[in-house]
């Protein structure tokens, strides 16, 4: 009784737990403190080594994707990309976080990510690799991905994914997260306010 | 004048009468219950073996139709899928049958319900058109001719923004 009762009790905190995730992944969320991003080591779209070294030095944003994506991955990288626009009209263009595309499906993605993302803009860094080194990255994000794949054979496999954007400072710590849709001016405006805050507490040390 | 006014009116009946029933006449003669509009692709860049299609589809007939199954000659597999972003985790399901009602307007957008073109079958894709055939329920097979549109996708946000500044510019 006593037991029925306490997984009850459980069930209900679990779901009071769910929901209030659910509802908050509609606003942005500032990760406070902010969290240095953990090793992991993975190759850029152009054979380059890509570690949490590579983010020292300016802003990113990080979303997680594949190539074989041709509805959602450019619908959000044309929100994001407007989300840069908004941001370019109020702030120095090194404040601007550049995307960082995090391919999480290395079989289809490693040949084609540097044509893909050269399709979308010139900056945008495109990473991927071997696939515990891009569960390293992912879980120091905390973010999720599964591909959907019956079998090695398979070819046509849908990946599911986090639709959540990373926001990671210039001393490789990440401080923020964002939602879809990314409206441009709302996002804009939140993003630029945790920066130039975030730009003060650095420059004081 | 009322004798001219009075005759133009009954020819206007008369041609209402057989553009009406143009459309059932039509129907009988084995002719689409779906009219296809505004078919195109965003074009990928050039070693992505996958594509996404929209597409408008108009039912002009009575009676729900449904497309049970898509193919291409320049891909391995067509199908149409949905994508969905829940509790901020971007996942797909395949529609299996798409069921258009009478007089339904239903557009399929980036973001949401999208033709998928998978496994290219050439080494090149096409930077023109598309070709993709819809088989319905009623035996009817459509040809439909996606246009390849270079260029980044717009979603609907950022077509607020062009427009936007569209309007912007010409206030000025």
């Amino acid at each position: 009784m006593i037991r029925s009762a306490i997984a009850k009790l459980q069930i209900f905190f679990l779901s009071v737990a769910f929901f209030t995730c659910a509802a908050a992944f509609e606003s942005p969320q500032s990760i406070d403190p902010a969290r240095l991003v953990g090793e992991f080591q993975l190759e850029d779209q152009y054979g380059g080594s890509f570690g949490v070294e590579q983010f020292k030095g300016q802003w990113s944003m990080v979303f997680v994707g594949f190539t074989s994506c041709p509805d959602v991955c450019p619908v959000t990288l044309a929100n994001l990309e407007a989300v840069r626009a908004e941001m370019g009209f109020r702030m120095s263009p090194e404040r601007i976080p550049n995307i960082v595309f995090l391919a999480v499906d290395p079989d289809r993605d490693r040949s084609v990510l540097k044509d893909y993302l050269a399709y979308f803009h010139p900056q945008y860094v495109g990473i991927t690799g071997r696939e515990a080194e891009i569960n390293k990255l992912i879980k120091s994000l905390g973010e999720f991905y599964r591909l959907d794949r019956k079998s090695v054979d398979e070819k046509n496999y849908n990946v599911t994914h986090t639709a959540i954007v990373s926001i990671i400072n210039p001393e490789a710590k990440l401080v923020a997260k964002i939602s879809p849709p990314f409206h441009p001016h709302k996002t804009g405006e939140y993003l630029i306010k945790l920066i130039n805050e975030q730009m003060r507490l650095i420059d004081k040390g | 004048m009322r004798f001219y006014f009075g005759s133009s009116a009954l020819l206007a009946t008369a041609l209402w009468i057989v553009v009406a029933s143009v459309p059932s006449l039509a129907m009988d003669s084995g002719q689409q219950a779906l009219v296809i509009e505004d078919a195109w692709s965003p074009q990928m860049p050039p070693n992505v073996s996958m594509a996404a299609g929209y597409l408008t589809v108009v039912n002009i007939s009575a009676v729900p139709v449904t497309i049970t199954s898509l193919s291409s000659p320049a891909y391995h597999a067509v199908a149409i899928h949905r994508s969905l972003i829940e509790n901020g985790v971007a996942s797909m399901v395949k529609v299996k049958d798409l069921v258009i009602n009478p007089g339904q307007r239903l557009k399929l957008s980036p973001g949401g319900l999208h033709i998928m073109l998978m496994n290219r079958k050439s080494k090149s894709a096409s930077t023109e058109s598309l070709p993709i055939e819809l088989k319905l329920d009623d035996g009817n097979v459509i040809d439909v001719t996606l246009n390849v549109i270079p260029g980044r996708v717009q979603s609907p946000q950022t077509e607020q923004v062009t427009d936007h500044s569209k309007h912007m510019h010409h206030g000025s």
